[in-house]
């Protein structure tokens, strides 16, 4: 394999593995919040805010996989 | 065929100032600067008891940060002093995330095609650069508050002194081995805190670049929700890292009281 089609092939890869266990995680954060919200509606304002930190916080294993395949694509 | 504009990470250098290169991000960083000095002094000089519209939304976006840094501390006069830092922390990022939207920015064009502003966080040095900040601060803080303590939370060889049986020793050694992966653990608080702002603001750019490089027919209406959702995930992307920056400093300042 030519090292080019490697570099895009890595490239890919990590970006479409990295983005499976944020995709897991961000969609529990937002269920479990959705099930607070409904079950005491008062809160919601204060569950919204708490709920896009933590989301912004699963988000980051994504996150590193975008810049390890960033760097594969455009510094390597 | 696709017509995609050079990404580059590296950011593009503009003029060189004797052996010294000024590169467009960290120009933009300056430009972000003086309009956030300006914005601030021109607020400051125009505060009232009946505030204005722009007064009431900076004063809310006080008490926010520091009704978080008051239930962070649980000391009104620690969370006085470390506010400047978030605030500032904060509005430096919201302010540099958005720079490249305000029109007419990213138009100014160098004859040999580079740009000359771009956005300030999507250069990895910024972020890295504020990340060593908070570590900084955050050590700097809990060293001199106890320098034996601090020292003691991350190389705990007194463990071995207090041995007096078999069990012990295996704890000591236990207790040693979580040390070093503190240690390691605060390294990578830095690069996951530089790669978080980095990663986010650099993938808005590239995003909407290809998105407006795919054809000629997705330059106009297309990237719309691409810029808003990067507008979006600059915006909440900031207040992570001032949260979380919070709770380094707090964390570190509560583990050696």
């Amino acid at each position: 394999m030519e090292a080019e089609a490697a570099k895009l092939l890595a490239a890919g890869l990590c970006m479409g593995l990295g983005a499976i266990g944020p995709g897991i995680g961000e969609g529990v954060v937002a269920g479990k919040a959705i099930e607070a919200m409904s079950r005491n509606p008062k809160m919601a304002d204060k569950i919204l805010p708490n709920m896009l930190l933590g989301m912004a916080i699963t988000e980051s294993t994504g996150i590193y996989a975008l810049v390890i395949s960033l760097i594969l694509l455009f510094v390597v | 065929m696709a017509n995609i504009p050079t990404i580059s990470v590296a950011p593009e250098a503009v003029t060189t100032i004797g052996d010294y290169t000024l590169s467009n991000a960290m120009l933009s960083s300056f430009v972000v600067f003086a309009i956030l000095a300006v914005f601030m002094i021109v607020l400051k000089s125009r505060l009232k008891l009946v505030p204005s519209r722009t007064q009431v939304a900076m004063e809310g976006l006080l008490t926010f940060f520091y009704s978080g840094l008051v239930d962070a501390y649980g000391s009104e006069r620690r969370a006085q002093k470390h506010l400047p830092l978030i605030l500032g922390l904060f509005l430096f990022i919201v302010l540099a995330n958005q720079f490249t939207i305000i029109p007419f920015v990213q138009s100014i064009i160098l004859e040999d095609g580079t740009f000359f502003f771009r956005n300030p966080t999507a250069h990895f040095s910024l972020p890295i650069a504020l990340a060593i900040i908070v570590f900084l601060v955050s050590h700097i803080i809990a060293f001199t508050t106890a320098p034996m303590k601090h020292i003691g939370n991350f190389i705990r060889i007194g463990m071995f002194f207090k041995v007096r049986s078999f069990k012990d020793l295996g704890n000591a050694f236990l207790e040693n081995f979580l040390a070093i992966l503190d240690i390691i653990g605060e390294f990578a608080k830095v690069v996951s805190l530089a790669a978080r702002l980095f990663g986010n603001v650099f993938a808005g750019t590239v995003m909407v670049a290809v998105i407006t490089g795919l054809s000629t027919y997705t330059q106009f209406v297309v990237p719309l929700p691409f810029w808003i959702l990067s507008i979006f995930s600059g915006f909440i992307q900031a207040l992570v890292f001032a949260i979380l920056a919070m709770s380094f400093i707090s964390g570190m300042a509560k583990s050696v009281e």
